[in-house]
């Protein structure tokens, strides 16, 4: 019965969160500025060096904008959600929740597809945004960018997860936010310098270089687990070698990992409380 | 209806509930009473299952919260404090989201009702950044009220109205009690509790004092006996006289007026009577005086502080 | 494989020197055919020693130098080591693992060459590699290679003659081969050897004789004063060919073909017990992806060729049409057991890339035709052809790339194709796919590529990201309007 009680409380609560996001205009303006990121990339990079070189071998040259784009908005969406119980138990309404039919998992498992339901919101504006610039510019609209755009949605999931998790175990939204920031940025250098150590992986690197490798190389072996990008990163990979089992290990996995986090929001909930 | 036995709350050091054992029945009103940090928060927190007691247990309609945490909870309405409400939203999209949350049916019919009952009905469309203090309380009564709860709780119901608001939401919660409702209230306006509630439960420091009807604990509650008569003439030997007798402890006279403070072990006003007359004097009127409820919650109080004071030097 | 190409060099130069030495003596002494067969006799041995005393070809990239330059050379150990010979697609390539290393990387699926010897070893810090010295000493270690799967023994091998044959010569294609296949391909190889010296000594009498009926036709003519009938005069003998190929003496080792997956080494000795040292980690890995890899050569910049390895690769034109591909056979793997597997004796080659991938370029396609398909239709099928890169003459710069056909261009006599490649030239905007087939037609796997004129978006590709500031402002202006109603509309 509870759980019938609870999958209702989740669907009434992600719909109040979703209608109050659509409502406003933050979520335009920052999918905006993001596909205007986005469309930079693709002009300067991709149409750039086409232009310049005359002919180019490269997977869809969408990939690269289409990563920036659903990266940021899943970062956007991971930032709302490390915001988002600290402020509502900043504000009270988090209580007032739970003096109804509202649990930890309902109201975390809420906050959660509310998040999921406004990257739904992103991915039909990314579809439009990338489809527009593939027929523009004749790239090709393939369907790696679908399998990449559908694991976005699994991108987004350990965000929003990762977010919440912050979000349930501080107090304070200024803390949650730094937090997560913090984290994300740490992620995503670590992952573009690990990429670049491992592409200046030239035979004769200086020892030093080898050894900056070998460091990240085991960092790497704890962070893979731990960021939301490398899972990412992972599940894109096999979408451009079309490994159908690596695709579908990386949504699992992504899954798992943001059932881990969820489930430890709704400890730290339960062990904070919902009072301010 | 609701049902506390041995709840006890304790943050590190600091025992915020001590064995505190509640019972209210169907269909009462129940005024909580304390003053500020004495736990009542607490205990209603921990009646609604948002803070977990340290030792004892909450039972609502006969059960434990987590037995039936949802359909309890779906039962139950409470009214906070102070008002937290989702400000980007109109009243009505608010009390559809909480009429959704509780699977109320006929929805839009119980928010036209519930809105009308608090005079917000024609405001209903107006985003809630835009509403007065006093709007949003009776705005969240009606959020209360909104599932037809069997339990109200709220805290502090009236601490932001106007008094027209007072006596509305007063009229609001008499009628919902006539229906059936059980109320717990706490509140700090005291007057607000004697008009109102027909049981009340006085704490301090964490404990329940008292608890009882509101005519059985000022009775309980006082000590003295004051009473007021009105004589024709006060004279010198009409107050000797009844200042000898052994059961008074106070004879004051402010013109015709006597004011006299006898023992409460026993009705008085014959004997006081029979003096008067036997020394000449006509008694015009005899009026017992009520304690407040007020005056009762500062005895009860300061009782208890002096008690616990020496309680705590015994220590 | 530097010694191995000085080694080719050494014995094409004996081989020269065998098929033309000989005309000389011919000419210069008396002594007639027994001194020049005896002078091929010499030659022959001499290559067929110098042919068996050739050192294994993977060995040679980690021999020690025999002193390196003014640095001195470092204390060497005895070490029992394993000798490794992997495939990596288009060679075998020799590395070793010393007593430091733990772990031995092979491919799946394809025979490398195992050998455990005892030899001298040191590491040379400058360089950051393990070093042996193998013409010093190289004695096998008696006893059999068992390889264990979960502290199981699954494999014995004992050790088998091997060979490395080249068929178009020491520096094309490298074949192993494995047990009585290798002795045979040797000894067919000696036969042809030995028959090419044969044809040598044949060759020579026959020159000899050839050389004298001139002799004597010439005196004829200075006696008679009458010239000779053309018919008359003899055709010169032939001169006979070296073989094209060539095979190493067998030597024997271990023969290591496994699935992927994690084993343990382990050399029995003759004595049944464990030799020290021997037990060793074996990871054998296989390819993550397989296909046709694509060299690209634009037309308008041909010296910048660039790769395209990967199957989801697209390519991308702006303005040009023309360009020539080449493909090969490509294998992605990790690079991190795919650089170890060759530079195990080198312990920092590949560390910190163990989640990185690497394409390998393995053997060149061949017998494949090009299709440039369009809607799903062949629009044009391309052979292989050879090309030149022309300049053009005077004061115009640039190029022209002609194909390489002397008969029909005689300014390309004496000249060599500038490179071969398949051809590709595309028309107006269309999107095109290329693909490989081999010569029953059949689509080799993984050659499939889109091709796709990039258009110019102008700044429309900063137009189409602000649909959703102008959605969100529609939104967020109608919520106003509607809030805003009340109360009066109420």
């Amino acid at each position: 019965m509870s759980v019938s009680h609870r999958i209702h409380a989740i669907r009434v609560a992600t719909k109040r969160e979703i209608r109050s996001t659509l409502h406003g205009i933050g979520l335009y303006v920052v999918l905006s500025l993001v596909f205007l990121v986005a469309s930079y990339v693709f002009a300067n990079t991709v149409l750039r060096n086409v232009g310049d070189a005359g002919i180019l071998a490269l997977p869809n040259p969408v990939t690269l904008p289409l990563i920036v784009s659903t990266g940021l908005a899943a970062a956007y969406l991971g930032l709302c959600s490390s915001l988002s119980i600290s402020r509502d138990r900043d504000l009270g309404t988090m209580e007032v929740l739970f003096y109804g039919p509202v649990d930890a998992v309902a109201y975390v498992l809420g906050k959660y597809f509310h998040q999921l339901a406004a990257y739904g919101v992103v991915l039909a504006f990314t579809l439009v945004n990338f489809y527009g610039l593939s027929v523009v510019t004749n790239v090709g609209f393939s369907l790696e960018i679908a399998g990449i755009m559908l694991l976005s949605v699994f991108l987004t999931s350990c965000m929003v997860s990762f977010g919440i998790v912050l979000s349930a175990g501080s107090r304070r939204m200024m803390v949650s936010v730094i937090l997560f920031l913090g984290f994300v940025l740490f992620f995503l250098i670590f992952s573009l310098v690990h990429a670049w150590v491992i592409g200046a992986a030239g035979r004769d690197a200086a020892s030093t270089m080898v050894y900056v490798r070998m460091i990240m190389d085991s960092l790497d072996q704890v962070i893979r687990w731990i960021s939301p990008v490398e899972y990412y990163l992972r599940g894109m990979d096999a979408v451009l070698r079309k490994d159908t089992s690596g695709y579908i290990m990386s949504a699992v996995s992504s899954l798992l990992y943001s059932a881990a986090l969820l489930a430890v929001s709704v400890w730290m909930l339960r062990k904070k409380g919902v009072r301010r | 209806m609701i049902e506390t036995v041995d709840l006890t709350k304790k943050f590190g050091d600091l025992t915020a509930v001590s064995s505190l054992s509640l019972h209210v029945e169907k269909g009462e009103i129940y005024g909580f009473l304390g003053p500020n940090g004495a736990g009542k928060t607490t205990t209603i927190m921990m009646i609604l299952g948002l803070v977990p007691p340290t030792k004892g247990e909450v039972r609502l309609f006969g059960k434990k919260l987590s037995e039936d945490y949802f359909n309890i909870k779906r039962r139950i309405g409470v009214l906070s404090e102070v008002q937290y409400l989702y400000e980007e939203m109109t009243a009505y999209e608010y009390l559809r989201f909480f009429g959704e949350l509780y699977r109320v049916e006929r929805l839009d019919e119980r928010i036209r009702a519930v809105l009308g009952q608090v005079n917000l009905y024609e405001r209903r469309h107006q985003i809630l950044k835009g509403y007065s203090k006093g709007m949003k309380q009776k705005l969240s009564l009606a959020r209360a009220l909104l599932h037809d709860p069997e339990i109200l709780i709220l805290d502090e119901p009236v601490s932001s109205l106007d008094p027209y608001g007072i006596k509305e939401v007063r009229d609001i919660l008499l009628e919902e009690n006539q229906k059936g409702k059980t109320i717990f209230i706490s509140s700090h306006i005291l007057s607000e509790i004697e008009r109102t509630c027909h049981r009340v439960g006085i704490m301090s420091r964490g404990r329940l004092l008292a608890e009882d009807t509101m005519a059985d604990l000022k009775r309980r509650l006082a000590d003295e006996v004051e009473l007021e008569l009105e004589l024709e003439t006060v004279t010198e030997t009409i107050l000797s006289a009844l200042q000898s007798l052994p059961f008074v402890v106070a004879v004051e006279a402010h013109g015709s007026r006597l004011r006299v403070k006898t023992k409460a072990d026993q009705d008085y006003r014959g004997q006081i009577s029979s003096t008067v007359f036997n020394q000449g004097g006509v008694v015009l009127a005899f009026s017992r005086r009520e304690m407040s409820l007020e005056e009762a919650f500062v005895t009860i109080t300061e009782k208890n502080l002096s008690l616990l004071t020496k309680e705590d030097s015994a220590a | 494989m530097g010694t191995a190409r000085k080694l080719a060099r050494l014995l094409s130069t004996v081989a020269l020197i065998v098929a033309l030495s000989p005309v000389a003596w011919a000419q210069e002494t008396e002594s007639g055919e027994t001194a020049l067969i005896d002078a091929v006799e010499r030659v022959r041995e001499l290559t067929r020693q110098a042919q068996e005393a050739a050192p294994d070809p993977s060995q040679a990239a980690t021999q020690a130098p025999a002193e390196t330059d003014g640095q001195g050379r470092p204390t060497l150990e005895e070490q029992v080591v394993y000798s490794i010979s992997v495939s990596t697609g288009r060679q075998y390539e020799g590395t070793f693992a010393p007593r430091q290393m733990d772990t031995i990387y092979l491919l799946a699926d394809e025979y490398a060459i195992l050998n455990v010897q005892k030899t001298m070893v040191y590491f040379w810090p400058i360089t950051g590699e393990y070093m042996a010295d193998w013409f010093g000493m190289s004695e096998d270690v008696p006893g059999r290679l068992e390889i264990l799967q979960d502290g199981e023994v699954i494999q014995t091998l004992e050790r088998v003659p091997y060979t490395y044959y080249y068929p178009s010569g020491r520096t094309g294609e490298q074949r192993l081969y494995i047990g009585d296949e290798a002795i045979q391909v040797y000894e067919d190889y000696q036969a042809r050897f030995n028959a090419y010296f044969d044809a040598v000594s044949a060759y020579f009498v026959e020159y000899q004789e050839w050389q004298r009926t001139m002799d004597r036709l010439l005196r004829e003519v200075q006696e008679t004063g009458v010239y000779k009938d053309p018919s008359e005069i003899p055709d010169p003998p032939e001169r006979p060919s070296p073989p094209v190929d060539f095979a190493y003496n067998p030597r024997t080792a271990f023969a290591v073909k496994l699935p992927a997956g994690r084993y343990q080494l382990r050399l029995r000795g003759e004595d049944g017990g464990i030799v020290e040292g021997t037990t060793k980690t074996l990871e054998v890995f296989k390819a993550r992806r397989s296909g046709i890899g694509y060299q690209v050569i634009p037309e308008h910049k041909w010296t910048r060729r660039f790769e395209s390895n990967d199957p989801s690769d697209i390519f991308y034109l702006d303005g040009k049409r023309i360009f020539y591909v080449l493909p090969h056979y490509a294998e992605e793997y990790n690079q991190y057991q795919y650089v170890k597997m060759r530079y195990l004796h080198k312990p920092l080659e590949g560390e910190g890339t163990r989640n990185a991938w690497i394409w390998a370029q393995l053997a060149p396609v061949t017998g494949a035709r090009l299709q440039v398909l369009h809607g799903g239709e062949v629009v044009q099928e391309v052979e292989m052809k050879p090309y030149y890169v022309r300049q053009r003459p005077g004061y115009a710069l640039g190029y022209d790339i002609v194909e390489f056909d002397p008969k029909a261009d005689p300014a390309l006599q004496g000249r060599s194709p500038s490179f071969e490649a398949y051809r590709v030239e595309l028309e107006g905007d269309r999107t095109y796919q290329l693909r490989f087939v081999d010569e029953r037609g059949n689509v080799l796997a993984g050659s499939v590529r889109e091709v796709r004129p990039i258009r110019a978006p102008g700044r429309l590709v900063y137009a189409i990201p602000l649909v959703p500031l102008v959605a969100g402002s529609i939104v967020f202006a109608w919520r106003r309007w509607s809030a805003g109603r009340s109360p009066a509309s109420a």
